[in-house]
């Protein structure tokens, strides 16, 4: 199995606004991830607001450079090579923004947006592909499209030109960051799968990024849970879901919505997502879990292979 | 594309537009046409009538050397239309470049260009120019540079403020991400999309540099022989024909100058109106 | 009671007349909690905005009436509008948290619409405040904390507990979640669900969300166009949907049910600046032939209070199940 992606202890920290910082006050978005994507897998990254997990997409598709780690995509390090090999690896990794307000420049035509990666890269195209990737990401008849501008298209429309726009220039790997969130829940299954397709013609490798693990879940293969910079459990999608045993997991999987009444939803948990800084040893969820114990309090919980293929960073296991 | 189709259908509908466009096409007209219709050579001469009074053949009456006061209010259109326009796109293109640079570059650079902006955002402009001027001499083109040159800070600082909103647009960060270079990403995406605060701010600047020049003329800086409403005004004063009460001699030019800015402001309103989108209405 | 009858509402744009609302009707039971179920162009939250009075300018209220027990309250005059609203009837919407006032203590914002409306002095409305915070879930500890020391989903809890501080009979929640993360949104639902159970509020829960929607509602109201497509219970919505939209509806909810496969809806929302002719969901809808192009939206019974808007529906063209 030949691996695309591969991060290793990656680390993100930010200097807190407005303050004068000792070290120790930094913000860890990252604390030491570990990843691996397979080629023609995806594989999920699921938090909250705060947990790490844009950041994590953002340093994979290259705008934002890691405090320490390593990022390699097909074996070439992202951050400590030659500017050639840096300029050729961007081109081969793609991000699909969650925005389809903002991610098109209102003044560009649909044609001059699906084309700006390839000019940017210096790909050599012709009309034709822009034409078959429009088509393949259903908005046809492509000339119909081609001379609009983003405000003469409805949310989805957009939305569809931002995964052409990822896709055209034949990436290895894609960064998906909430790319239904912002979309109308009619629609979201839909672009769900056109988005799948495309990856499984192509054999792309992806990682998809969320705060619904229920996305997660019906796209991915594997999902990593992110808290506060860390991967708290990671695991075949259904064993992470259905069979959840870190307590946070537990808690984002019974938040999901599901049919039918309810008088009263019980989600173990307290309080609410917080900064993160160094000062807090042992495990970061302890402040919110019901069962948290002496020994959270002073030792990291690593992340262990609780069962097959199956890894919780938790003192219950 | 039917942008411009669109735009002049929006600015058509716009009342303040249209009002500002009907006083800055009839001030335009008046500086094109000033041959035709000045009576007299504004700078023809005739000592027999000194300060004369309106009268049916000089309505608004002379001046100290007889120059007919109408024909010189017409022509003195084309010196506050010319110094205004030139000077505020002087202006106007100094702190696009300025707010560009300083909004998308940060640090260092963006300290240094934003310091100078305070620097000419504190300073008295006009003791400034009136230093300056005087140091270079009173041609047009110094007097458009110096004014020009003297108030691009307000624009930059407009043109900044967007910038730094627009750059942390997803379709920036795209562009980034396929290896697009930061002169790229300025001209090509973020340009194109502060333009549209660009036209409201040149007509402000216009009309500021009008106010200006006629200020500067006024106090004595600038080209006291070519014709200008400042001058006019300026030669009032000290013929003193303000205390003695010879409205006709001092109101047509200051009427006019405030007219005419008044007009360019109007115009800059509108395209505001237009142009921004957070104003208008959401269509489409 | 709340009872909307033939409600069409509309806005004027640059490009004409765009009808939000068309015939609307819905009756809302004390008591209860009514979900409104809709995407983009639905015309939910103009549906929320027209019962507050809260439309914009450039809106019309073409035709129909509100009534409040009993009490038609649209064309009233602002004074008696103002007993209704805000007393009656409140509002919590989306972006609700990020309207406190920076400058002002929680229990000052929760307090002030008692001395607005003159319902108690100063001590009296702190009293009844803090009552309403602790009912709320917020303990004494952020009663004098400013909005910027809380976080959002205490923020909401806030705004809900200004919402309610004066007893109204009646709280219109508008996508009250929506961007709060997923186990914020469990806290806030229990809370709404709690203000209904424990006093006796009726809620109208609105939200693009409908398993959500689905885990709150006694009934259920899908809007789709401006028009509705369906009413009736929670559970015969669920259990024996009529309307081939609600189906899809259904069945493109990601329960996370292994091996279960998720069916999208094809198309992209109406455009209600250009609906089509008949039944608004035509053109996405597999079931769509005969008689849709020209469907008057005469609902069709399907058991009590349970109306279907489709004119396929009992043909037995649009019988299948979910």
């Amino acid at each position: 199995m030949q691996e695309v992606l591969k991060i290793e202890n990656l680390k993100k920290h930010y200097k807190p606004r407005g303050r004068v910082a000792s070290r120790s006050s930094y913000i860890k978005a990252l604390d030491g991830v570990n990843l691996l994507v397979p080629e023609g897998e995806i594989h999920s990254i699921v938090g909250e607001t705060g947990s790490g997990k844009s950041t994590l997409g953002r340093i994979v598709a290259g705008l934002v450079e890691p405090t320490e780690g390593r990022v390699t995509v097909n074996g070439i390090d992202m951050f400590n090579s030659s500017r050639d090999k840096v300029r050729d690896l961007r081109k081969k990794v793609q991000i699909i923004f969650q925005d389809p307000y903002g991610s098109l420049n209102p003044r560009f035509t649909v044609k001059k947006i699906i084309e700006e990666p390839l000019k940017l890269n210096h790909v050599e195209f012709d009309r034709e592909r822009i034409t078959d990737i429009l088509r393949k990401v259903g908005l046809t008849p492509p000339e119909d499209y081609m001379n609009r501008y983003p405000h003469e298209l409805s949310g989805g429309q957009r939305q569809r030109v931002s995964i052409a726009r990822s896709f055209v220039v034949n990436p290895s790997f894609v960064v998906a960051d909430e790319p239904v969130s912002m979309l109308d829940a009619s629609m979201r299954v839909s672009f769900l799968d056109l988005i799948a397709e495309i990856q499984r013609e192509r054999g792309i490798s992806m990682i998809l990024i969320s705060h619904d693990i229920s996305i997660a879940y019906y796209l991915s293969r594997k999902i990593n849970v992110l808290y506060l910079g860390r991967i708290v459990e990671y695991g075949n999608a259904d064993d992470v879901v259905n069979d959840a045993m870190h307590p946070y997991t537990k808690a984002l999987v019974q938040s999901v919505p599901k049919l039918g009444k309810i008088e009263e939803k019980e989600v173990e948990i307290k309080g609410n997502i917080q900064t993160s800084s160094s000062s807090i040893s042992g495990c970061k969820f302890r402040d919110r879990c019901m069962f948290a114990m002496e020994k959270c309090a002073t030792e990291d919980p690593g992340l262990k292979e609780v069962k097959k293929d199956h890894y919780v960073a938790c003192h219950l296991y | 594309m039917n942008d411009d189709f669109s735009f002049w259908k929006e600015f058509k509908s716009n009342r303040k537009g249209v009002a500002g466009l009907i006083i800055v096409g009839f001030f335009a007209m008046m500086a094109l046409l000033a041959p035709l219709i000045s009576p007299y050579d504004p700078n023809a001469t005739n000592p027999s009538l000194f300060l004369a009074p309106s009268s049916s053949v000089h309505i608004f009456g002379t001046n100290t050397l007889g120059q007919d006061l109408f024909s010189r209010d017409v022509y003195g259109a084309q010196i506050s239309l010319i110094v205004g326009i030139a000077a505020g796109a002087v202006a106007v293109a100094i702190g696009l470049v300025a707010g560009l640079v300083s909004g998308y570059m940060g640090g260092l650079i963006d300290e240094i260009i934003m310091r100078v902006v305070d620097f000419f955002i504190v300073i008295p402009a006009i003791v400034f120019m009136i230093i300056v001027a005087a140091l270079l001499g009173p041609s047009l083109i110094n007097i458009i540079m110096v004014i020009g040159l003297l108030s691009w800070a307000p624009t930059a600082r407009i043109i900044r403020s967007m910038v730094l909103s627009i750059r942390e647009w997803p379709f920036v960060e795209s562009a980034k991400a396929n290896n697009a270079g930061n002169t790229y990403i300025m001209f090509r995406h973020i340009f194109p999309n502060v333009t549209s605060v660009l036209y409201g701010n040149a007509m402000l600047a216009i009309s500021a540099a009008i106010f200006t020049q006629a200020a500067l003329v006024f106090l004595g800086v600038g080209n006291v022989t070519s014709i200008s409403w400042g001058e006019i005004i300026r030669q009032a004063y000290t013929t003193g024909a303000l205390s003695s009460g010879d409205m006709l001699y001092v109101l047509p030019p200051g009427i006019f100058i405030f007219v005419l800015i008044f007009g360019f402001i109007l115009m800059g309103y509108a395209l505001e109106e237009i142009m921004n989108p957070r104003l208008r209405t959401i269509k489409g | 009671m709340i009872k909307i009858k033939d409600l069409t509402v509309s806005y004027k744009s640059r490009t004409g007349k765009v009808r939000a609302l068309d015939s609307v009707n819905a009756e809302i039971g004390n008591g209860e909690i009514f979900g409104i179920v809709g995407e983009s162009g639905s015309g939910k939250s103009t549906m929320a905005m027209t019962i507050m009075g809260l439309l914009p300018r450039n809106s019309l209220i073409e035709a129909g009436s509100i009534e409040v027990d009993g009490k038609e309250i649209i064309g009233l005059k602002p004074e008696e509008a103002r007993k209704i609203r805000g007393k009656k009837i409140s509002l919590v919407f989306q972006g609700a948290m990020n309207t406190l006032n920076p400058l002002m203590k929680i229990e000052d914002q929760v307090a002030e619409p008692l001395l607005i409306h003159r319902e108690a002095k100063r001590e009296e409305a702190l009293r009844r405040a803090r009552e309403t915070l602790e009912i709320i879930g917020l303990d004494s500890y952020t009663w004098k904390k400013y909005p910027h020391e809380l976080s959002g989903g205490m923020k909401q809890r806030a705004v809900i507990a200004t919402a309610i501080v004066m007893n109204p009979g009646t709280i219109i929640a508008d996508e009250p979640s929506t961007a709060l993360d997923v186990i914020t949104q469990v806290q806030i639902m229990n809370i709404l669900r709690r203000l209904q159970r424990e006093m006796d509020i009726t809620v109208i829960f609105i939200s693009h969300d409908f398993p959500l929607v689905s885990e709150m509602a006694d009934r259920i109201m899908i809007l789709y166009g401006g028009k509705v497509s369906e009413v009736g219970s929670n559970r015969k919505i669920l259990e024996e949907p009529g309307h081939p939209y609600t189906r899809g509806l259904i069945n493109s909810v990601p329960t996370m049910t292994p091996g279960r496969r998720l069916e999208a809806i094809p198309g992209e929302p109406v455009n209600i600046r250009d609906p089509p002719e008949g039944c608004r969901f035509r053109p996405r809808c597999t079931f769509a032939g005969e008689g849709c192009e020209t469907y008057s939206y005469k609902p069709v019974e399907a058991g009590q209070g349970h109306l279907v808007y489709c004119v396929k529906y009992g043909e037995g063209k649009n019988a299948g199940s979910s």
